[in-house]
């Protein structure tokens, strides 16, 4: 994870056991259902990579009224 | 040195470190004490151990074992070889739930234990405020206790065995004994009968002075724990083990006792006007038998409830409160545990000691107040500028009778030195830790120390409290032994020592024969360097970049195993290098001159930084709020300074501008080409993407062309005159449009009018990379185009949170025009945060609507680090049928 960090050569495993630390079991094991909303581009595409899941922006998420 | 670091390496298979960045991060712990380590041994199993011991003592180069390096008074500084047992020695070896014990190695973290041991209802109970980080071994060391000993003492009272190495290389297991079993082993010809003979033989010989000299307050730490001897005939010398602070044996194993968890806890939190109402209101509290009884000062109070991060949970508070104390109750229930503290808040309100006490029940509402409580430290840690709140008489311990008349007193010998002081803790034990504002890169701060530790020191005395309460003597109380327990008794520490360690190997200077406390101050490198360090940013809040550097303390939050997201890296690795502490040390060494002429550029600060995600967790999570993102950046600069950028950087910062000719016509053509396998070779070989990245796809069609297109159907004149500006950023312009619409058609669905911000590049990718320069002067336009329409009162609302942290955050501090920096900063919001703030207002109007049943939400660490995901949910959450 951690934008272009998580896309350097070298930082690429680091950025991925990251990721596994928390984020991505929990996206993989998150209820039948459930959207992933990540307002990062880089975090949207990185666990979308990682997990297959395509996380959504949470301006993409609501709606008021009019 | 040379021929001992060349033993150890060839006679060890683990980590041995002696370069000089390394042994700088092993220099300091958590107090205000400097020794550069001979080298540092991080062992992978108990042979390594054994090896290095051994070695050392060949060598006579002396050992000091450490674990988490929290300790708070120079415990584990010294110049001799450092033991890190907290990156590979860290495992539970076995849990007996039966006999409620566990045997650990020394280097586990208490918390991860605790985890470890919950779903079996035990604990480990002792909780110092440093948990999260501080090994087991440590806290045997330091003989630790923390907010509940009232009710479960200090470690030594759950310290059941010591399988313990001696410098000499002998092993031998401490445990409790019946005085039979110990008479029948106490007898040479054994290293184990020959302590256990002779330290019979010097303890019974001063009984009675031990009785007399060691104080009657629970919560003693200092000196050896000749106390544990005197009342029982069971004896146990890991209990001298316990608080022996290393300077006897290594410990390799240890046997704990467990309690079972509480099965329910409350909070009473009493207010009062003034400090002193609340520490005298503490003696008719501790009739109700609570679990803790914890001081929040005034100081703390005001800059809890100002402070963005903890605001949202200092609601607790009523009022205007001078201070309050929080007290907890354990019971069979939680409803039980409410009675309890709710029959305090009756009885504090019927002998009008306090009217408001408000008491907390459900595990969110006390988690909120012990948040405060612990955040409330770094609050204060930060309050003080140029000064900090410097641990040196915070640990004493005073009858809890006499607490009030004490700090009444010690308060008026801080302020005659012209110094105030926070206060923060344990009142329940009488040990509140009281830190005098004090700049110790100022002589005259340093003589100021000395007189109120003097002054202290007698107070202590005459109120018979202890010097120590649980932080214990290392470095910064060792020197008062003598004085303290008086010439027998420091005798016989003498005697226990030199029957451990007759070499004096184990971390010497500690205890016993010291040096003054004012001697290896970590500020006297900085007297010496007595200069400013130009930095690229300006460090407004922290009084210049040496300063910022300096707010580390060594607390080592950065080095939690769990909970939040600090430090990222140290996680990942485990090394005291990739965490924020060893960073700041770091830097520390390069400003001070000790990593070469050219420090700030150097191999080793790049080492440090290489792994630093700058994800500005700890920008929020730290105690002190440094932001190792920014200090990367800074050292990154002054790398590319002096041997050019490196083609990869300069293509990523460049990428925005790419971005912009790559997407639109060309798009179909680039995203089928990036993918091929010669382009991802070039694009790893240049740029450095790693060529196993799925790589982000250009949009066929940018956004801006895409809100022309289909301006028809926009909202012209928002209800109210209700105007917002979009920035465009990189990404939804180039790559991901649906989120530049989406932030459109949902502000519109709430009545605003939308007009679109196209100020340039937030910056972001430039200041990651370390092109500073390059991004104040860039920034500067970006930042001049955004103030336009905060000048004409339009705020711009940023949907990508790493753009809003450069815009609102760093850009500002960047850019030499400080006035349209804070205005930006002022004006520029991320989407939710304004949303969230107009809702509050009142401003938007339901019903909300969203096509989603349930949430799953990653908040962006920069999001995190600028007021966090609360704003988001507190939206989400007025959605009927939403789950988040």
């Amino acid at each position: 994870m951690a934008g272009s960090f998580g896309y350097e050569k070298d930082h690429y495993d680091l950025s991925l056991a990251v990721g596994e630390d928390r984020l991505f079991p929990a996206v993989r094991s998150r209820a039948v259902g459930t959207a992933v909303v990540a307002c990062g581009f880089s975090c949207r595409h990185q666990i979308a990579h990682a997990t297959g899941v395509r996380p959504v922006h949470f301006v993409e998420t609501i709606r008021g009224c009019q | 040195m040379d021929a001992f670091v060349q033993d150890l390496r060839s006679s060890l298979s683990c980590e041995v470190l002696d370069d000089v960045l390394s042994r700088a991060l092993y220099a300091t712990d958590a107090g205000n004490y400097e020794i550069t380590p001979v080298a540092v041994v991080v062992p992978r199993a108990e042979e390594d151990v054994r090896a290095a011991v051994k070695i050392a003592a060949a060598h006579g180069v002396p050992i000091i074992p450490r674990g988490g390096g929290t300790s708070l008074g120079g415990q584990v500084v010294g110049r001799a070889l450092v033991i890190d047992f907290s990156k590979r020695m860290n495992r539970i070896l076995s849990i007996d739930e039966a006999a409620r014990t566990v045997r650990v190695e020394p280097g586990i973290v208490r918390d991860e234990l605790n985890a470890a041991l919950a779903p079996r209802g035990l604990h480990f109970a002792p909780d110092p405020a440093t948990s999260s980080r501080a090994n087991v071994g440590g806290m045997v060391g330091n003989n630790s206790s923390g907010t509940r000993s009232i009710v479960y003492g200090k470690t030594v009272d759950h310290v059941r065995a010591v399988r313990a190495l001696l410098a000499c290389g002998e092993e031998i297991e401490f445990r409790e004994f019946s005085s039979g079993e110990y008479a029948r082993r106490a007898a040479p010809p054994t290293r184990e009968g020959e302590i256990l003979f002779r330290f019979r033989d010097a303890l019974l010989a001063s009984k009675e002075e031990i009785e007399r000299r060691f104080p009657k307050v629970m919560r003693r730490a200092g000196g050896y724990n000749l106390d544990e001897f005197v009342r029982t005939d069971r004896w146990n010398l890991a209990k001298l083990l316990a608080g022996s602070e290393g300077t006897l044996a290594l410990s390799l194993e240890i046997e704990l006792n467990l309690e079972p968890l509480p099965s329910g806890t409350a909070l009473c939190i009493p207010h009062f006007a003034a400090v002193s109402d609340a520490i005298r209101a503490v003696a008719s509290i501790l009739d109700h038998r609570p679990s803790a009884v914890e001081l929040l000062d005034g100081v703390v109070i005001d800059m809890a409830r100002t402070n963005r991060a903890t605001a949202p949970k200092a609601t607790f508070l009523e009022g205007n409160p001078g201070a309050a104390l929080i007290v907890e109750f354990f019971g069979e229930s939680d409803g039980d545990a409410e009675r309890k503290a709710r029959s305090l808040a009756a009885r504090l309100a019927r002998e009008g000691i306090c009217a408001v006490a408000p008491v907390r029940r459900d595990r969110a509402g006390q988690r909120a107040v012990w948040d405060v409580r612990k955040s409330g430290l770094g609050l204060v840690l930060a309050a003080g500028g140029g000064k900090k709140p410097v641990p040196f008489i915070e640990d004493a311990a005073i009858p809890v009778e006499a607490l009030p008349e004490y700090i009444d007193e010690v308060l008026a010998v801080c302020a005659a030195q012209g110094s105030r002081a926070a206060l923060y803790a344990h009142a329940s034990v009488g040990v509140l830790h009281v830190r005098p504002f004090l700049d110790l890169t100022n002589r005259a701060d340093v003589e100021r120390m000395k007189v109120i530790a003097e002054r202290t020191f007698r107070l202590v005395r005459k109120y018979g409290g202890s010097w120590s309460g649980e932080h214990g003597d290392g470095l910064v109380r060792s020197a008062w032994m003598e004085r303290f327990y008086g010439r027998e008794i420091y005798d016989l520490f003498r005697r226990v020592k030199h029957l451990f360690d007759p070499e004096g190997l184990m971390n010497p200077g500690k205890i016993i024969d010291a040096p003054p406390f004012d001697t290896a101050l970590r500020t006297g490198a900085r007297t010496a360097a007595g200069r400013r360090t130009d930095s690229f940013y300006r460090y407004g809040d922290e009084g210049g970049f040496d300063s910022a550097i300096d707010r580390c303390n060594g607390v080592g939050a950065c080095r939690a195993t769990a909970g939040g997201v600090m430090c990222p890296s140290y996680r990942a690795t485990r090394n005291e290098i990739d965490s924020t502490r060893g960073r700041a040390n770091a830097l520390r060494a390069a400003i001070t001159g000790r990593l070469g002429d050219d420090g700030m550029a150097s191999d080793d600060l790049l080492r440090a930084f290489d792994l630093c995600l700058s994800c500005k967790a700890c920008r929020s999570e730290c105690p002190v709020n440094v932001d190792a993102a920014r200090w990367k950046g800074e050292v990154l600069q002054r790398r590319h300074d002096r041997c050019g950028a490196p083609l990869s950087a300069k293509i990523v910062a460049a990428l925005p501008r790419v971005a912009g000719i790559c997407s639109g016509p060309l798009a179909p053509l680039v995203n089928a080409v990036q993918e091929t396998a010669p382009a991802r070779r070039i694009l790893e070989r240049f740029a450095g993407i790693d060529a196993r990245r799925t790589l982000p796809r250009f949009a066929t069609e940018k956004f801006t062309a895409r809100y022309e297109r289909t301006r028809s159907g926009r909202l012209a004149g928002g209800k109210d005159g209700r105007r917002v500006a979009l920035f465009v950023d990189t990404y939804m312009e180039n790559y991901d449009v649906a989120v530049g619409i989406a932030a459109v058609e949902l502000l519109e669905s709430f009545g605003f009018e939308v007009i679109l911000a196209r100020a340039g590049c937030c910056q972001r990718p430039r200041i990651s990379h370390g092109f500073l320069r390059d991004a104040a002067r860039q920034g500067r336009k970006t930042i001049g185009r955004l103030d336009r329409f905060i000048r004409e009162g339009i705020p711009v609302l940023v949907c990508e949170p790493g753009c809003a942290s450069a815009l609102i955050d760093d850009l500002p501090a960047l850019i030499d025009d400080g006035a349209i920096g804070s205005s930006v900063a002022a004006g520029v919001f991320f989407i939710d945060a304004f949303l969230a703030e107009r809702m509050r207002e009142g401003d938007l109007e339901g019903p909300f609507r969203s096509e989603y049943g349930k949430l799953l939400i990653h908040a962006h660490c920069h999001r995190k680090a600028l007021g966090g995901a609360g704003d988001m949910s507190e939206i989400l959450s007025l959605v009927a049928g939403l789950e988040v």
